[in-house]
């Protein structure tokens, strides 16, 4: 029997591959200036911070605190990086989003 | 806006309104991204925080026990009163033009002057009794 799968919505499958980029831990706004740069559109840092909640839930990411620093009022980056389950899940996302669109001839190209 | 500390408007208003998970975090990105992206983006980043909190505290009811369910209830039973209390204080008013219209003195537009006043105080305090008595938002 095929376990029953919740799928990501679409800013948290963007938040998880900025997440598994190979650049080092991520933490907030790096986060959301990769969707950007990617998106090409401007996203809510709050909304992004809700998709990690998410996703940490889920078991996909995984959060460590860094260093407090003046610029940042004494508060410390959270850093997030991926678990075994979320660069799994990553990887089955690309290939469903991959085949899916594979097919059509409108969007040849489109996915790497 | 753009250079320099932060407001203090901003700062309080972030330390109440960023979000539950992260709150430290969310803040303190805003605080170290102010004088690379400005006040601006701050304060549209600091609003998009109370938007996300407040949808989702109204779906999830995450800041209070009551279900979504008595929200919209809330909502529909207040909305209801509210829309009838306006068409029966309308209806009351056209007769009572009605009636100044045919009486055409003075004493008769202060006298219903003063019964639309007490009319509509008089809607105005039983929707907001009856909206004190149904579950809140909070």
């Amino acid at each position: 029997m095929r376990r029953p799968r919740e799928y990501l919505g679409q800013l948290e499958l963007m938040v998880l591959l900025s997440v598994v980029r190979p650049e080092g831990d991520a933490y907030g706004v790096q986060i959301a200036k990769f969707i950007e740069e990617a998106s090409g559109r401007e996203v809510s840092l709050a909304s992004v911070y809700v998709a990690l909640e998410r996703l940490e839930r889920k078991g996909l990411v995984t959060s460590s605190l860094g260093d407090p620093t003046p610029q940042r009022g004494g508060r410390a980056r959270t850093y997030f990086k991926p678990t075994a389950s979320g660069l799994k899940e990553a990887r089955a996302a690309c290939a469903t989003l991959k085949r899916l669109s594979g097919g059509i001839a409108g969007l040849k190209g489109s996915l790497a | 806006m753009s250079s320099g500390q932060p407001q203090g408007l901003l700062i309080w208003l972030l330390n109440r309104c960023a979000p539950e998970y992260g709150h430290d975090s969310f803040v303190g990105d805003l605080l170290e991204q102010y004088e690379l992206r400005g006040g601006w983006w701050c304060w549209r980043q600091a609003l998009g925080a109370i938007r996300a909190r407040a949808i989702r505290g109204l779906l999830t009811g995450a800041e209070s026990d009551v279900p979504i369910a008595e929200y919209i209830g809330d909502l529909v039973i207040s909305s209801s009163l509210a829309i009838f209390a306006l068409i029966a204080l309308r209806t009351y008013a056209e007769l009572m033009i009605g009636w100044i219209t045919t009486t055409r003195s003075e004493l008769s537009t202060i006298v219903v002057s003063i019964l639309i006043g007490v009319g509509l105080t008089a809607s105005v305090a039983i929707v907001h009794e009856l909206r004190a008595g149904a579950p809140t938002a909070r």
